[in-house]
């Protein structure tokens, strides 16, 4: 594995909200190598977009505040370096593409307007010259006559096309990390594959790093070398996608891979269903905080918090019982019928 | 676009059109003629009367009243008797308004632009510091102020910022009646604009109040809802400084809804227009529209209806013009 | 591999309330409890009601209370009318300047005042509800006409047209003002609340519910009563509660520009407009502005108030809309 490019280690954002202090991420480590294609997976609300935020250090004060923990990207730590540099950083080394390409470009300014300014931000160039690198830009997610869809609002183009853009907006400064929070799931299925292959085709020829951000495991397993599954704030377990697939460490996994439809597959089983919701992130209790929802909770799981341990070469699980519980009971439950 | 104006040109003109029916109507139904008082004067002879009556066009139908009316009121070119003769006396209905018409703008202008340029930074501002101490002052002042009458507010100021203050200190920094003191033509140049302010400031600071609390309110919701929008968030994304991502991408985006607001408090200022005329004895439409009501006399209450309705569907028209400069999104179809 | 742990059993009961009361089971939470918890969160939405309701109280109750009569001139022991008089033990609030006390005023006055704010509001509701729901559900031409005068008569100026036909409506309605206030107003302000109901309709319209009872064959009628209006109550409720404040200040000015309720009947516009004269005009008799103008500001603050509480609980994703 080549060098590290970020590590975040003992994360910990809070909000303070009416009703209480919400932990979204409470205790967080993980490294994302450079190139690497680094998932983050789970349900909504389990603290994956926090994560992202939290890293582009985009958390809204007052009410939202990254309470301790360390975020090294390139060995310096971020949370410790000026606005400033910090404005560097984003955009021009780690870029960030959100969910809902239909709202998250400027609809009052053109496509160009937009891109020319991410341009001139991190790149010592003359408007000409940034006009140039923006026509490139969109050329290379493959948009049709970029000359002239520089000349379009957001409004006049699909969903897919503004996905697109906003790749090619991350992608223009040639940054080391991107970040994509959940690119696809506001587009429809054909679209989908097409945004990410496009993704991972421009990011494997640049040699950048992405950490992708997604509930759904049929869009990392294709896309990512590396998977974290997180809960309720924390991580829950962590490995090779060939580890997470087929290895199952913990119960949630489990619970999310038998929940999944594959195509590659015929299944005669019903499929898994996950019971109840996830917790509330206010004042939560100690203990594993998946324990009301897993079928395999014990008393330990009320009275000790389960801690990450790597129960293989670089495959981590926080669960008091992995390796040892039969999930794969889990995939397959009693036949339809 | 140009069919977009000419097609919002035909709606206005109806609802004009509707606005003088209705207001016409109205009028012929309120009890009282208009010449009640001089029929009233035992040594005016019968005769007299009839031939005024015949003279105003009184004794004919309603309907043929309005149509009369009408006909001649568009034809405003024929200054200055396109809009018929005041019931009171000789003067011509469309040089009465006409130079109230100037009290009147003067007034709403200032308003305005009183409104404008405190009411919108002040929501700004209260959005950007969220939950601040002025934010919460501003809040409150809001709502006070937009659940008090505009007369409560007039008399107010007058007791306070006249009457009281004259007695405490000595010093007469305003006027509570009319637009210009007597001597107005003898002062000096810089005289006359401290006195023409002096005037101004009562009058116009008791109208703009109420829209400065509107304006800021809803500048300030449609300024929260921006700053918490994605694109906003992409902005940040990008590594723009908090400067450029309120000024180049929040404030175009917040201002699109205030300015309608602000197109439709025209006739909300009107309105106030009215009653604050009334309050600082200003020389404005609005207050003789409101004596004209009093005795009926109807072609100036005619009149100032229809050039209020005239100047609301302007500046909606305006609103929605700028609207459409501002937001690439509208279109005119 | 048997010692390995299967699926537990079903949890007990008692293991089942205590991952409740740790917070980590999730109970489904009903519409009426989130509008519960977001409104009593709203402190001055929940003082507002308070007042309101005491102001109500007041105003219904009036006949019982060791007032004087407010249309009386009061006279002292020697028979000389006791024209204003300020604040006093007698007087709390004074008396005016024929010699009427202010405090019986105030609260007869806001009968009258809360009268006409109330009709004004209840044909609000039920004309701009009426109106906007024929539109939003039926669409096409009929739509298209309803629109065309609602946006007519959001289009006039108000107060312009509220004094010529308040001229009028008062001779029509000779000694029943506070009526005709509230059908001049009521005639007025729909529109606003017609477009809301609109626009809620027309979304509602295409919802599943609505298609599953017109497929299970329910009339027009019935769809609009049960399945979508219930739905579109909550801009109603808040809308309605907004008029009423605005009421109260158009009655006021109207009464100020002497359109309004006539002397001797009290009412806070009018009382605060011929007291402000009087004040204004070097009597020194403040009393007679303040406590009508106090009383008619705390309850349409009051009301807005708790508009503004009732919009962030039925409806958090409504922004505010124009007055």
């Amino acid at each position: 594995m080549s060098d590290p490019l970020l590590e975040v280690s003992n994360l910990r954002t809070y909000f303070s909200t009416e009703e209480g202090i919400v932990r979204a991420v409470d205790g967080l480590s993980f490294t994302i190598h450079k190139g690497e294609k680094f998932g983050v997976v789970g349900e909504s609300g389990c603290g994956k977009s926090v994560t992202a935020l939290s890293v582009m250090r985009l958390i809204e004060a007052p009410a939202g505040e990254i309470v301790t923990g360390e975020i090294l990207f390139k060995g310096e730590n971020l949370l410790n370096v000026s606005d400033e540099e910090m404005r560097k950083v984003r955009g021009g080394q780690i870029a960030m593409i959100f969910q809902d390409p239909m709202t998250a470009l400027n609809p009052v300014y053109t496509v160009g307007n937009q891109l020319i300014e991410t341009v001139m931000l991190h790149q010592r160039v003359g408007k000409s010259e940034a006009f140039d690198i923006s026509v490139q830009a969109l050329d290379d997610v493959h948009i049709p006559n970029p000359q002239e869809r520089m000349e379009d609002y957001p409004h006049q183009l699909s969903g897919g096309m503004r996905q697109r853009v906003m790749i090619a907006m991350g992608l223009s400064c040639d940054p080391d990390l991107l970040i994509a929070d959940e690119p696809t799931t506001a587009l429809d299925v054909t679209t989908q594959a097409q945004i990410l292959d496009l993704m991972l085709s421009l990011t494997e020829e640049r040699d950048t790093a992405v950490m992708l951000i997604t509930h759904d495991l049929g869009v990392v397993a294709g896309f990512c070398d590396m998977i974290q599954v997180m809960y309720a704030g924390r991580m829950a377990e962590r490995g090779t996608t060939n580890f997470i697939f087929d290895e199952t460490y913990h119960p949630y996994t489990a619970g999310l891979l038998g929940s999944m439809t594959r195509l590659d597959e015929v299944r005669e089983e019903r499929l898994y269903s996950i019971r109840g919701a996830p917790p509330s992130l206010i004042d939560p209790p100690g203990g594993c905080r998946f324990r009301a929802r897993c079928d395999f909770a014990q008393e330990v799981c009320r009275s000790d918090t389960p801690l990450p341990r790597e129960l293989s070469e670089g495959h981590w699980a926080a669960c008091h019982f992995s390796p040892d519980l039969d999930l794969a009971r889990m995939r397959a439950e009693e036949p339809v019928g | 676009m140009l069919q977009y104006v000419v097609r919002r040109l035909v709606y206005g003109l109806i609802t004009l059109l509707a606005l003088s029916i209705i207001t016409f109507t109205l009028l012929q139904n309120t009890g009282g003629d208009p010449l009640d008082r001089i029929k009233a004067n035992p040594r005016i002879p019968q005769e007299t009367v009839q031939q005024m009556a015949e003279f105003y066009g009184l004794d004919q139908p309603a309907p043929k009243q309005y149509l009369t009316w009408a006909s001649n009121f568009v034809q405003f070119w024929n200054y200055p008797t396109a809009w018929g003769r005041s019931f009171q006396g000789p003067q011509q209905v469309q040089e009465l308004v006409i130079n109230r018409l100037g009290g009147t703008a003067r007034l709403m202008f200032t308003a305005l632009g009183l409104a404008v340029m405190i009411g919108i930074p002040l929501g700004i501002y209260q959005a950007i510091k969220q939950y601040s101490f002025l934010d919460q002052a501003t809040t409150t002042f809001s709502f006070v102020t937009f659940s008090t009458p505009i007369f409560v507010i007039g008399i107010g100021l007058q007791i306070i910022l006249a009457l009281k203050l004259e007695q405490w200190t000595g010093v007469k920094l305003f006027y509570t009646s009319g637009m210009n003191s007597t001597n107005y033509g003898d002062l000096s140049f810089g005289a006359r604009i401290g006195d023409t302010l002096q005037h101004l400031f009562l009058p116009a600071i008791s109208i703009a109040l109420i829209s400065i609390a509107t304006y800021s309110r809803y500048q300030r919701a449609s300024m929260l809802e921006v700053l918490h929008s994605d694109y906003l968030r992409t902005a940040k994304a990008k590594g723009l400084s908090q400067r450029n991502v309120i000024v180049k991408h929040a404030l175009r985006n917040a201002l699109i809804p205030v300015i309608t607001l602000i197109s439709l408090d025209i006739a909300g200022i009107l309105g106030g227009a009215v009653i604050t005329e009334t309050i600082f004895g200003w020389p404005g439409m609005g207050r003789l529209y409101i004596q004209a009501i009093g005795i009926n006399d109807w072609p100036i209450v005619m009149a100032v209806v229809m050039l209020i309705g005239f100047m609301v569907v302007v500046m909606n028209l305006l609103a929605d013009l700028a609207y459409g400069w501002l937001d690439p999104r509208v279109r005119y179809d | 591999m048997t010692d390995r742990p299967g699926p537990a059993a079903d949890k007990t009961p008692s293991q089942l309330a205590m991952d409740e009361a740790e917070g980590l089971a999730v109970e489904p939470v009903t519409q009426w409890h989130l509008f519960k918890a977001r409104f009593t969160r709203h402190r001055l939405a929940m003082l507002s009601a308070a007042v309101l309701g005491v102001i109500v109280l007041l105003a219904v109750f009036a006949d019982l209370l060791p007032l004087h009569n407010p249309t009386e001139q009061l006279e002292d022991e020697t028979g000389r009318i006791v024209n204003l008089f300020s604040p006093r033990a007698d007087y709390p609030f004074g008396t005016d300047q024929i010699g009427q006390d202010v405090l019986a005023r105030v609260i007869y006055g806001g009968r009258t005042s809360l009268t006409v704010a109330g009709l004004t509001g209840l044909m609000v509701a039920s004309f701009g509800t009426l109106v906007g729901s024929i539109a939003g559900y039926y669409g096409g031409w009929v739509d298209t006409l309803l629109m065309r005068i609602t946006d007519l008569i959001l289009s006039l100026p108000l107060l312009p047209v509220a004094i010529v036909a308040a001229a009028w409506l008062r001779e029509a309605f000779e000694g029943r003002e506070a009526l005709s206030l509230a059908i001049l107003l009521g005639t007025l302000l729909w529109g606003t609340l017609a477009r809301i109901v609109r626009a809620e309709f027309l979304s509602l319209r295409e919802k599943e519910f609505v298609e599953a009872a017109r497929a299970a064959g329910a009339r027009d009628r019935r769809i609009i009563f049960r399945h979508i209006l219930p739905n579109a109550m909550s801009p109603i409720i808040v809308n309605a509660t907004l008029v009423i404040g605005i009421a109260i200040i158009l009655e006021a000015a109207l009464s100020f520009l002497g359109f309004g309720v006539r002397p001797p009947t009290p009412a806070w516009g009018q009382m605060a407009a011929n007291g402000g004269r009087l004040a204004v005009g070097g009597s020194g008799a403040w009393w007679l502005v303040l406590f009508p103008s106090v009383a008619l500001i705390t309850t349409v603050l009051s009301v807005n108030f708790l508009g503004d509480g009732l919009r962030d609980a039925l409806d958090p994703t409504q922004t505010i809309e124009r007055k």
